[in-house]
């Protein structure tokens, strides 16, 4: 595997890590080529997290917005969100290495969710790092990781969100890291990871490529997905990413305003920095320092990206757009009332930007990663956007 | 004796006292100083450095470091090295951040590995100054190799596995890599977690030098005579009630 995508990735982490990410690395490799693994964790995708997902026609949408609008659904998986791929790839790997304890981050709590729910199922001591706020923006995932068995550390530190936990995650890894694998819950951190998760998430995109050409019997115009960290966008940007014709396009946080710490759109108004691990776009002042970010979804606010989204914009394979949180809101209410589905926050980010550019695609077919379900977003929802932080 | 570097955040807890601290260690006469610049998010640190620079970092812009720094030069005779993570130096590119910082011996970045230090290398080439080589009880013979390979100013010896404070211990296995580094040309000094006499002195056994970071800055948030009483501390042999 290759350490940099282009002049992006690396593994820019303390000494000590550097040993264990080779043993990462070399781990993936064997436990790509070992049948017995791998035939277990395609048994599980199919039958613990409901794989394959339908990509739905979403028709009423699709009238109002004069376009083909498929949805991939991922929200239908178990936990209820594309997270589990990641995770059940990555716990089969962790027993694969030996490791008995596991820890993560998490900023919406679907990550962490998704990994309490896999070590449950393996039987795996489980630590999460939380940002505070995020604890009490996503209460009800905190309660679910706690009856799955997992212990959340509430980091109080710093900006209280996604960032701080990756921080304290790393942390604990340097301390641990005989003994522990961290089960990182983006396309973020050092290499291996980035390429790692991709791998895990690609399933998405190869789904969805098969599907939409058994309906359609041709490829889509457009590929839609929100980037929080960039996974679930990554996953099936991966089904398209060699067919020229397919426009790939990310859509990023843009908060209450583009102003620096009000926004999480890393790609549109960032530049390259090195942050967990990785050289990547960064919101950062003009010193380096990195700059908060915010959004209405939990699990898109931070400052960073994954490196392959900062390659793939560089060289023009990617578009990254941008959706404000009310633009997010009214998106949620609209596939709600339409569709008769709750799209988790992040999600509707994607949904909001398609909306927001409806002549850009009229009479065209596009899929949406509709990456989870909305049930953890009730609280932000109900209160109109206020309650969150 | 082996060699004692004190390792201080830049403008912490004022620019006062940090200055006054600097001071401090000329006239104990401590051989080499480590200036923090305080970053975001200091993966490397334990809670009180973190604390430290998150409160920094209210207060100052990395302009102010710079210029603390003139005033470090001004004070101190022995070495100094610039402690701080990649992406401060990343943002201002090596030979920009190097122009600001004036003479100096060296660049510490904590989440800078052996295999990714080619491309900062680059920008230092002929400028005397050193690109610190960190190695730890993690590290394997081949890393132990690339280490020494080009290595300046001193080899840094990460004592255990975890950030900087808690407390200080060496394994066997870490003894035995140490002992491999050392006499080979460079020094090797040994950080995180030293916080007394007694760690002082086992330090002195295996290797050229101690860096103690979190302990200094914790007697200087006390107050500048604790942390001039501190380094008092560090040379009195140790008497039986030090334990
Ligand atoms: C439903 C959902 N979508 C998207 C994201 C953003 O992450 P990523 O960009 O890695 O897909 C999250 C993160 O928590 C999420 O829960």
């Amino acid at each position: 595997m290759k350490r940099y995508f282009g002049s992006y990735g690396g593994q820019f982490v303390p000494e000590t890590l550097i040993p264990a990410l080779d043993e990462l690395e070399a781990a993936y490799a064997a436990f790509k080529r070992d049948r017995r693994f791998q035939e277990e964790l395609a048994g599980l995708l199919r039958d613990f997290a409901g794989r394959p997902t339908p990509l739905y026609l979403a028709r009423n949408l699709s009238d109002q917005l004069s376009c083909r609008v498929y949805l991939k659904r991922e929200d239908l998986l178990h936990t209820g969100a594309h997270k589990i791929n990641n995770t059940l790839g990555q716990i089969m790997l962790a027993r694969f290495m030996g490791k008995k304890r596991i820890i993560a981050e998490t900023g919406a709590g679907q990550h962490g969710v998704a990994t309490a729910t896999v070590c449950a199922l393996l039987n795996m001591e489980c630590e999460v790092y939380m940002g505070k706020t995020d604890v009490e923006r996503q209460a009800i995932n905190v309660e679910r990781m706690h009856m799955l068995g997992a212990r959340v550390v509430p980091v109080e530190k710093g900006s209280g969100t996604l960032k701080s936990a990756i921080n304290e995650a790393l942390r604990d890894w340097v301390k641990n890291v005989k003994t522990t694998h961290y089960l990182i819950g983006s396309v973020v951190g050092p290499h291996p990871f980035p390429a790692i998760v991709a791998d895990f998430q690609s399933v998405t995109g190869k789904e969805a490529r098969a599907q939409f050409l058994k309906v359609e019997n041709r490829l889509p115009d457009s590929v839609i997905a929100c980037v929080g960290g960039g996974s679930n966008a990554m996953g099936i940007f991966k089904g398209f990413v060699r067919d020229t014709s397919v426009s790939l396009i990310g859509v990023e946080a843009g908060g209450t305003s583009l102003d620096l710490g009000h926004h999480s759109a890393t790609l549109n108004c960032g530049s390259p920095g090195i942050l967990h691990g990785a050289i990547s776009y960064l919101l950062q002042d003009e010193d380096g320092q990195v700059a908060d970010a915010h959004s209405i979804a939990p699990g898109l606010d931070y400052p960073g990206v994954g490196p392959e989204h900062s390659y793939l914009k560089d060289k023009d394979r990617a578009r990254y757009a941008i959706c404000f949180d009310e633009e997010a809101l009214a998106a949620f209410h609209l596939l709600a009332r339409q569709e008769g589905i709750l799209p988790a926050l992040e999600s509707s980010h994607a949904i909001g930007y398609l909306i927001s550019q409806k002549e850009r695609f009229r009479d065209k077919a596009v899929i949406i990663n509709l990456s989870g379900r909305g049930d953890k977003d009730m609280e932000i929802v109900r209160s109109g956007g206020t309650h969150h932080g | 004796m082996g060699k004692l570097g004190i390792y201080l955040l830049a403008n912490y807890p004022s620019k006062e006292v940090f200055l006054e601290a600097v001071r401090a260690c000329q006239d104990f006469g401590v051989d080499f100083l480590e200036v923090g610049f305080a970053f975001s998010d200091p993966v490397a640190d334990g809670d009180l450095l973190e604390r430290a620079s998150f409160e920094v970092l209210k207060r100052h812009k990395v302009a102010d470091f710079f210029e603390s720094l003139g005033e470090v030069r001004r004070l101190f005779r022995g070495r100094i090295f610039i402690m701080t993570y990649a992406n401060l130096v990343y943002r201002l590119g090596v030979a920009d951040f190097l122009t600001r910082a004036g003479r100096i011996d060296g660049l510490i970045l904590a989440d800078l590995p052996l295999r990714e230090i080619t491309r900062f290398e680059q920008g230092l080439k002929g400028t005397g100054v050193s690109l610190i080589r960190f190695l730890t009880p993690e590290s394997r013979d081949k890393d132990i190799a690339s280490a020494l390979k080009g290595a300046g100013g001193f080899i840094y010896f990460v004592s255990k596995r975890g950030t900087t404070g808690g407390g200080f211990e060496l394994d066997g296995e870490t003894k035995r890599k140490i002992a491999m580094v050392r006499g080979k040309g460079v020094d090797v000094y040994i950080g995180f977690g030293i916080r007394d006499r007694r760690h002082l002195e086992a330090v002195y056994q295996l290797a050229d030098g101690a860096i103690i970071g979190t302990q200094a800055e914790a007697e200087l948030e006390q107050s500048i005579e604790s942390f001039k009483d501190y380094l008092q501390s560090l040379k009195r042999p140790p008497t039986l009630t030090d334990g």
